[in-house]
């Protein structure tokens, strides 16, 4: 009844400006969820100058709005093009591309709608009961369980994505170091500033994520796929309609799936696009010899559409309790609280309760925004599909370059992202995923004070690291996890066929 | 020379560039101090950091042999272009006002693709400056002007 009680009052916190930015949030979301080539990291890295001028609730509801947003518009092109519009969605062309080649695209988006409504439904009301009790928990951590916690988070982050472990261990590491780029907070000591005034302060993460995601992005879209794409076909609200038969055959996948998007949204590291393709792996093992999956299978659309939004929501669970991101979009929740002067963490749910549950509130509203707007609307952004890149990508870069500037009012701010973005489009040209990099650099400063801390207090005792059972479950898991990539990384040259 | 042929080039640069940073960090690393166990300095983190990323670039060097990549096909244009845009705009927004700015990334921009249709650049421009000028002067309250340096 507390949990009621504290989501009444998040609801009541909520002023008519937090509501319109929620919608605003949802809204753009979905729209550049449905658009190939622009996803919500790069969208909310641009407009995270934005926020700035926000009331810290206000902005991060928008940014988690554009977030659990995107996930919606996602399966969109998926299911009309065959062309995943965010990373998350990349499982629902599997099964939606072929349900709408033999004419059924409308039941696709229909359920599809349906499916990350409910995935996000269940997700929130897993939030709502166990964040609370975390974030007490949390409370007695010391800094030698946050190192720990850290550590496991970023090594999980890497071991969970599949290959290029060599290039996601390098990002990560870049992005601490970048992390401690400016002046030390415990020694006063300035590092790897090369002596300029601009860099005495680090980098800020607003200029460092708008280059990394939102110039190199556009550099890397044009003339590639997204410029060229063209939407088929017309979606009538009346075709829409389901048969009984997808109905029943959608049902228990997207249970399944709300549960396997959830636990792997709260893991650290993990997030909607592994949530998505456990829960396909999932239908397939259910559904085998019963199910002919490739060939549009409502059951492997509707499962992985409710786990990566499941996954998206509940990746707030321990961003918000523990402070530790999940991912590359959730370390932009934090910087962005951490703009704001607040420090994510357990205290978050106490100190700033009003944040927290209205944040939930918001979340509630969100979703239904989602399904009215997805439902009813569903024509309108089948038609997005069509605006060309050409106007889009102009447009990107104006807002990106504005935004920056107003944050600071600085030239040299612009100069720094046209650097950042070049130094992004070279990473990606050399097949680098620059996200573990905005993971590393968030939990760069954070990991290097916690460990310092925690040998402060014990006295130069590394000890203090395997006392405590937090730490050394946590170091434990590391291990385990470092151990198991060896172990696949010495078993990889096996599976790369020798070339003739 | 068929060895030569057998490298993968992308993996080849993407060590070179991940060694060659963890030397940067290095080196730059050897001016602070590395502290004591129970009272670390600000030079142990940097240190640690390079000795992985290191290892990390030189396992990548090594996994370059024995398969085949002709590397990344830079795309010049698109690079050239968008980078001239925000420089541009960097260096006009403080000096000539939000609406000069805004037309100078657009136009500069579009020619990062090919197919460029003059009027529907402009007409582009001038709606994309409406727009911005409306959020950022107008919504915003920022201290820009449309024509001009800042207010």
């Amino acid at each position: 009844m507390e949990v009621i009680a504290a989501l009444i009052s998040g609801f009541q916190s909520l002023t008519p400006t937090t509501l319109f930015y929620c919608f605003a949030g949802v809204t753009l979301g979905t729209f550049i969820g449905v658009l190939p080539g622009i996803g919500p990291l790069a969208t909310i890295s641009m407009l995270l100058p934005l926020t700035f001028h926000l009331d810290p609730t206000t902005a991060i509801v928008m940014i988690a709005g554009i977030y659990y947003g995107s996930q919606y518009g996602g399966s969109t092109a998926a299911i009309l093009l065959n062309v995943p519009g965010t990373a998350g969605s990349a499982v629902s062309c599997l099964e939606g591309y072929p349900m709408s080649k033999k004419g059924r695209a409308g039941p696709a988006l229909f359920i599809t709608s349906i499916a990350s409504f409910l995935g996000g439904c269940f997700a929130i009301v897993v939030l709502m009961l166990f964040a609370p009790p975390l974030g007490k928990l949390a409370m007695s951590l010391s800094s030698a369980d946050y190192f720990a916690l850290m550590l496991f988070g970023i090594v999980a982050s890497i071991a969970l994505v599949e290959g290029a472990v060599l290039k996601g261990i390098a990002m990560l590491v870049i992005g601490l170091a970048l992390g401690l780029m400016g002046t030390d907070v415990i020694s006063g000591q300035q590092r790897f500033t090369l002596g300029i005034p601009y860099l005495f302060d680090g980098v800020s993460l607003v200029i460092v994520a708008m280059g990394l995601f939102g110039v190199s992005e556009v550099i890397a879209s044009i003339g590639g796929e997204a410029s060229k794409r063209l939407a088929s076909q017309r979606i009538t609200l009346h075709s829409l309609v389901p048969s009984r038969d997808e109905v029943k055959r959608s049902g228990m996948p997207m249970l399944r799936g709300s549960i396997v998007g959830t636990l792997v949204g709260i893991l650290p590291g993990a997030g909607s696009t592994v949530g998505a393709f456990m829960s396909y792996t999932t239908e397939r093992r259910v559904g085998r010899g019963k199910i002919r999956f490739g060939e549009g299978a409502i059951e492997g659309l509707a499962g992985p559409e409710s786990a990566n939004n499941a996954a998206s929501q509940a990746e707030f669970i321990p961003t918000l309790t523990l402070g530790i991101p999940g991912g590359a979009t959730m370390a932009l929740v934090l910087g962005a609280l951490m703009i704001h002067g607040i420090t994510p963490g357990p205290q978050l749910i106490t100190e700033n309760a009003h944040i927290f549950w209205g944040l939930i509130a918001s979340f509630w509203i969100g979703n239904i925004l989602l399904l009215v707007l997805n439902l009813p609307l569903v024509g309108v952004w089948v038609s997005i599909l069509k605006i060309p890149y050409p106007i889009l990508y102009p447009s990107i870069l104006a807002f990106a370059c504005l935004g920056v500037f107003s944050v600071n009012n600085s030239f040299a701010d612009i100069v720094m992202v046209l650097i950042c973005g070049v130094a992004g489009y070279v990473l990606m040209l050399l097949r680098f995923n620059p996200a573990p990099l905005l993971l590393g650099y968030v939990l760069g400063p954070l990991m290097e004070e916690n460990f310092r801390r925690a040998l402060l207090i014990s006295g130069g005792d590394m000890g203090v690291f395997l006392n405590r059972p937090v730490s050394s479950i946590s170091l434990g898991l590391c291990s385990l996890l470092l151990l198991l990539m060896l172990f696949r990384a010495l078993r990889a040259p096996e599976r790369i066929a020798p070339p003739p | 020379m068929q060895a030569s042929r057998q490298v993968d080039r992308t993996e080849f640069f993407s060590g070179l560039l991940v060694l060659g940073l963890a030397i940067l960090i290095f080196l730059d690393s050897l001016n602070y101090s590395l502290g004591r166990l129970s009272n670390i300095g600000p030079g142990a983190f940097p240190v640690a950091l390079a000795a992985i990323l290191g290892l990390t670039g030189g396992a990548l060097l090594v996994s370059a042999w024995g398969r085949f990549d002709p590397g990344p096909a830079v795309k010049w244009r698109a690079l050239v272009f968008v980078s001239l845009s925000i420089l541009f705009f960097a260096f006009a927004i403080g000096s000539l006002g939000l609406i000069p700015s805004t037309f100078g990334i657009v136009l500069i921009s579009r020619f990062a693709e090919p197919g460029y249709r003059p009027l529907h650049v402009l007409a582009l421009a001038i709606g994309l400056s409406a727009l911005c000028w409306l959020l950022f002067v107008w919504g915003l309250n920022l201290p820009l002007s449309a024509f001009g340096g800042l207010v």
